[in-house]
C-alpha cells in the first residue's frame, strides 16, 4: 500500500522532470526558431510599436520611410523589385524583407538605444539602412532604358559595392495592393528584378572567357593573325560572323573589336573545353552572388552528356548557356580589377548618426594575371574603334564588349559589358536590353549614359572633361 | 523558504519588466498581494499544515496576478471565489471524523453519477464540451465535485472490500468488482457523451491510482493503461474530435490557422517567454485562447519565463509530496486511501493540463488547480485541501490496521 504510493510518487516526479525538459525545449532550445515563425502574432505587434527604419541611398537620399504609420516609397521605380514592399496581403519582399533585423531595431546596439529611449518614454526605432546605390546614377540608368525591357547593373570594381541597378519595366510599390493582379499577370514581368533574376544568353560578351583563357595559358602570340572568311564549319555547326561579313586577317585585338565569331571559335578550339570551363570557374561565374534577395543561378551547361553544349556554341555565348546581368558585371569588374569579388548592397546601418555595422564583400579571389592588362587594352580598343563605339564618353576611356544574343523570343538581346576608365577602372557595368537588336546600337548608348552620370556625380576621381 | 525565494525572483523579474510598461502604482499590486497571501498562510497555518497552505497560496497568488493582468474585469470575481474557497477549506478542515465516508460511500458514488447524468440532460455547452450545469443564477462544472465524490466512494469501497491479509486481494466476484467497474465505465461513458475528454482522462487516472494504492498490484495499472489506450484508439475511429486532437498533437504546424491554432499560440507564447520571461504584463499571452483558464500555465511561462514556469511546477511538487507524506503518516487504511487519493487529484490534473498545454500529451481541456480562473474549480480544490487537512487532524477511523 505505502510501497504503491512511493511508486506513484516516483512516477509523478518523473512526470515533472519530463515537463521541465519539455519546457526547456520550447522556451530555450527551440525558442528563437519558433518565435520567429511568420505565424507568430507577436512579430506584427512588435512592428506596430516600433518606428521602422528607413532605406536610403549612399548619399542619404530616402528610398523609403514610414510616415504616419504608412510605408512610403520615394525612390526611382526601377528599384522597386529590388527594394520590395510591405503589404498586408502580399507580405514582405526584397531588401525590405532581407534587412528586417536592421529595420526592426534588432541589432544589439540598437536594442540598447531603444531601451534607453523607452526609459524616457520615446518610441523605439529601427536602424536606417544605407545602400551602396547612388540614386542619381540609378535615375540616369532608368532614363536611358526608356521603358524598354532590360537591366542595368554596375559595381565598384575596387570594393564590390553595387553602385547602380535598374530594371525595366517596374512598378509602383505604393500601390502594390491595388495593382497586384495586373502586375502578376503582365507578360512583361514587371515584378522580376531583371539585373539579378533575369537569365539571358550572354552572346558575344562571353568571348571574354575565351580571351582570358587563351591569354592566361599563353596559347596565343599577341601578333598572331587569324583568317576569317565570314563563316566556319566545325563539329557539325556552321557559325557565321555578324551578317556573314568576312573579316580577313585579324589579330585578337581586332577580333574583339569586330566581335569575330570565326576567330573566337578557333581560339576556343585551341583552349579546349576543359580549360574553357576552368576559366568560367576561375572568374567566379559559377558562384551565385548571395545578396539576400532572389538571384538566379547562372545556367552553365554540364561539361558533357545530356544537355551539354558544344564548345563552338559556348565560345560565342550561345547554346544552353544563360547568365544574369549581375554576374556579367562581376566578370567585368574582375577583368578591370584583377579580383573576383562578391557584390553587396549594404553600405552601413545607422542609428541616427551613429554607424552600427558596415557592409562588405563576402568573398573575393585574386585572379590578377598579366593576361588581364592585355585584355583591358583590347577592350578599350573595342570601344574606341570597334563595335562598342556608342559606349564611349568623351574623356572617360570606356572599355568593354558588346553582345548580340540570339534567343528564341524574337530579336536578339542587346548586351554591353564593360568598365571605365580603362587605365584605372572604378566602375564595371552590365547592360542588357531584351529583343533590342545589336548590342553596339541598343545597349552601348545606355552604358554611356550611365558612365556619364557616374562621372557627373564624382565616381571617376581625377577624370576631367 | 522556497516560497520567499520564488516570490523574490518573481518580483525581481516583474519589477524590471513592468517599469517600462505600467504605472508605478500597479507595480505594487503584485507584491502587496503576495504579502497578503503570505500573511494569510502564516496565520491560517498556525494550526494547520504550513507546507500545504504555502504551496496552494503561492499557486493561487501567481494565478490571480496573471488573471488580473489578463482579464482585469474578472479579478474581483476570482477574488470572491478565492475567499469562498478559503472559507470552504476552513470549514472542511474542521472535520472531526471520517467514518461517515465509509458508511455513505454508495450514496456519495450515486450522487456523483447523478450529477454527471444531470449535466448530460440539462447541461450547457461551453467550448465544445457539455460540461456546465446551471442552478438558478449559478453555473458550475459538476465534474469538479464528481472527482471528489469519486475519491470518497473509492476510498470507502476499497477499504471495505480489499482484504487486509494477504494484502491486496480483491475477491474475484461481481459483488466486489461490480460497483468499481460500473462507476468507472459509467463515468467514462458519461464524459464521452459530454465530450469532456480532460475530465475523462482525470477520472481514469484517479481510478487507476486508487486501485493500485489499495491493492498494490501492478496488474491493475497495466490493465487500466491497456483499456484506456484501447478506448482512446476506439474513440479515434468513432469521434472526429478525438481524431483531430491527436492529429493536432502530432503536428500542429501545418494547421496553425485552423485546428492547431490554440496549441500553436501556446507554443509561440512559450517561445516568447525564454528563460526569464518577458515580464509581468509585458508579454502577449492574450493571443492564446483560454489563457486565463486552461492555458494559464502557458501565460505564466511567457511572462515569467522558464523560471516562473518551473516555480509553478515546484509548487505542485511540494504540494503533492507533502500531501502524500501526510498520507504515509496515517495509520488506518481509510485515512491513507482518502488523503493519498485526494492528493492524486491535484497530481494528475496538473500533469494532464500542463502536459497538454506544452504539447507533451494530446491537449484535453481541464483547469490547473488553484491557478486557473473559475469558481467551481477553485472552490472544489480548496474543499479537497480542507478535507486533506481535516482528515490529517482526525484520529484514525477505526482500529483496523493493514
Amino acid at each position: 500500500m505505502k510501497d504503491s504510493l512511493k511508486k506513484i510518487f516516483f512516477l509523478f516526479r518523473l512526470g515533472i522532470v519530463i515537463l521541465i525538459l519539455a519546457l526547456t525545449y520550447w522556451q530555450i532550445i527551440a525558442g528563437s526558431r519558433i518565435a520567429n515563425l511568420p505565424e507568430n502574432p507577436r512579430l506584427a505587434k512588435q512592428e506596430e510599436k516600433l518606428l521602422r527604419g528607413r532605406i536610403l541611398d549612399r548619399n542619404g537620399q530616402i528610398i523609403c520611410s514610414t510616415i504616419d504609420g504608412k510605408r512610403q516609397y520615394g525612390g526611382p521605380s526601377s528599384l522597386a523589385p529590388l527594394i520590395g514592399y510591405i503589404s498586408g496581403r502580399q507580405g514582405k519582399s526584397g531588401l525590405e524583407l532581407f534587412f528586417s533585423r536592421e529595420l526592426l531595431g534588432q541589432l544589439p546596439a540598437q536594442r540598447l538605444i531603444n531601451f534607453a529611449r523607452q526609459l524616457f518614454g520615446k518610441k523605439p526605432e529601427g536602424s536606417d539602412v544605407y545602400l551602396t546605390l547612388d540614386l542619381h546614377v540609378v535615375e540616369a540608368a532608368q532614363r536611358a532604358l526608356a521603358g524598354r525591357r532590360g537591366a542595368v547593373v554596375g559595381v565598384d570594381v575596387r570594393t564590390g559595392e553595387i553602385l547602380v541597378l535598374a530594371t525595366s519595366p517596374a512598378f509602383d510599390p505604393n500601390r502594390i495592393g491595388e495593382d497586384w493582379r495586373r502586375l502578376s499577370q503582365d507578360s512583361s514581368s514587371p515584378l522580376l528584378n531583371r539585373p539579378l533574376q533575369g537569365l539571358y544568353p550572354p552572346g558575344s560578351t562571353f568571348k571574354l572567357i575565351t580571351a582570358i583563357g587563351v591569354l592566361n595559358w599563353h596559347l596565343i602570340d599577341l601578333n598572331e593573325r587569324f583568317y576569317c572568311p565570314g563563316r566556319i564549319e566545325i563539329q557539325g555547326h556552321t557559325i557565321e560572323c555578324f551578317h556573314g561579313k568576312a573579316h580577313g586577317w585579324i589579330d585578337l585585338k581586332e577580333a574583339l573589336a569586330v566581335s569575330c565569331n570565326v576567330t573566337f571559335v578557333r581560339l576556343a578550339e585551341r583552349l579546349g573545353k576543359e580549360r574553357f570551363y576552368e576559366t568560367i570557374k576561375n572568374m567566379g561565374l559559377d558562384r551565385k552572388p548571395e545578396l539576400g534577395v532572389p538571384v538566379s543561378r547562372t545556367r552553365i551547361p554540364p561539361f558533357r552528356g545530356q544537355g551539354s553544349s558544344s564548345l563552338p556554341q559556348l565560345a560565342i555565348g550561345q547554346g544552353s548557356l544563360l547568365v544574369t546581368p549581375i554576374q556579367m558585371a562581376v566578370l567585368a569588374a574582375a577583368v578591370a580589377d584583377g579580383t573576383v569579388r562578391s557584390p553587396y548592397f549594404l553600405r552601413q546601418t545607422q542609428a541616427g548618426d551613429r554607424v552600427l555595422e558596415r557592409g562588405h564583400s563576402n568573398w573575393q579571389r585574386e585572379v590578377n594575371m598579366a593576361a588581364l592588362s592585355v585584355l583591358r587594352e583590347d577592350l578599350r580598343y573595342a570601344v574606341a574603334e570597334g563595335t562598342g563605339r556608342a559606349a564611349d564618353a568623351p574623356g572617360l576611356s570606356v572599355a568593354g564588349k558588346t553582345g548580340t544574343a540570339d534567343n528564341p523570343h524574337g530579336r536578339p538581346h542587346a548586351w554591353f559589358v564593360g568598365f571605365a576608365p580603362s587605365e584605372d577602372p572604378s566602375l564595371a557595368l552590365a547592360v542588357v536590353i531584351e529583343n533590342a537588336g545589336s548590342g553596339g546600337e541598343a545597349a552601348a548608348p545606355v552604358a554611356r549614359a550611365v558612365f556619364q552620370a557616374a562621372r557627373d556625380y564624382g565616381y571617376f576621381a581625377g577624370v576631367q572633361d | 523558504m522556497w516560497v520567499s525565494l520564488g516570490g523574490a525572483a518573481l518580483l525581481g523579474i516583474a519589477v524590471v519588466n513592468v517599469t517600462l510598461h505600467r504605472p508605478l502604482l500597479e507595480m505594487l499590486y503584485g507584491p502587496l498581494l503576495l504579502l497578503a497571501f503570505a500573511l494569510g498562510a502564516f496565520l491560517l497555518g498556525q494550526k494547520r499544515d504550513k507546507v500545504l497552505l504555502a504551496a496552494t497560496f503561492f499557486l493561487t497568488t501567481v494565478g490571480f496576478i496573471e488573471i488580473y493582468r489578463l482579464k482585469p474585469e474578472l479579478a474581483a470575481k476570482q477574488l470572491l471565489w478565492i475567499a469562498l474557497g478559503i472559507l470552504v477549506m476552513l470549514i472542511a478542515s474542521a472535520l472531526r471524523s471520517y467514518r461517515w465516508i465509509e458508511r455513505y460511500k454508495y450514496l456519495l458514488g450515486t450522487a456523483g453519477l447523478a450529477l454527471l447524468a444531470c449535466t448530460i440532460l440539462f447541461g450547457r455547452e461551453v467550448g465544445g464540451a457539455k460540461a456546465w450545469l446551471r442552478v438558478g443564477i449559478w453555473q458550475f462544472e459538476p465534474v469538479e465535485i464528481v472527482k471528489v465524490l469519486l475519491v470518497l466512494f473509492l476510498a470507502g469501497y476499497l477499504q471495505e472490500n480489499v482484504s487486509a491479509k494477504p494484502f491486496g486481494k480483491l475477491p474475484l466476484s461481481w459483488a466486489a468488482w461490480g460497483p468499481v467497474l460500473l462507476m468507472w465505465g459509467l463515468s467514462i461513458l458519461l464524459l464521452f457523451l459530454q465530450r469532456d475528454l480532460g475530465a475523462a482522462l482525470l477520472l481514469t487516472g484517479i481510478f487507476t491510482a486508487m486501485l493500485y494504492l489499495a491493492t498494490g498490484q501492478g496488474l491493475f495499472v497495466g490493465t487500466s493503461i491497456f483499456f484506456t489506450g484501447l478506448t482512446v484508439l476506439a474513440s479515434t475511429f468513432i469521434f472526429a474530435h478525438v481524431r483531430t486532437r491527436i492529429a493536432i498533437w502530432l503536428n500542429p504546424w501545418d494547421k496553425l490557422s485552423g485546428n492547431g491554432y490554440q496549441i500553436g499560440q501556446a507554443l509561440f507564447a512559450l517561445a516568447a517567454g525564454g528563460f526569464s520571461g518577458r515580464g509581468l504584463a509585458a508579454g502577449d499571452p492574450g493571443f492564446v485562447p483560454a489563457a486565463h483558464t486552461d492555458f494559464i500555465f502557458v501565460a505564466i511561462a511567457e511572462e515569467l519565463g522558464l523560471l516562473g514556469a518551473v516555480s509553478i511546477l515546484a509548487a505542485f511538487l511540494f504540494l503533492v509530496a507533502r500531501g502524500w507524506q501526510l498520507a504515509m503518516e496515517k495509520n488506518d487504511r481509510l485515512g491513507f486511501l482518502l488523503v493519498s487519493g485526494l492528493v492524486c487529484i491535484f497530481a494528475i490534473q496538473a500533469l494532464i493540463i500542463i502536459g497538454g498545454a506544452i504539447k507533451v500529451i494530446p491537449l484535453t481541456g481541464i483547469t490547473l488547480p488553484f491557478v486557473s480562473y473559475g469558481g467551481s474549480s477553485l472552490i472544489t480544490n480548496y474543499l479537497i485541501l480542507g478535507l486533506i487537512l481535516g482528515i490529517n487532524n482526525c484520529r484514525p477511523a477505526d482500529q483496523r490496521d493493514y
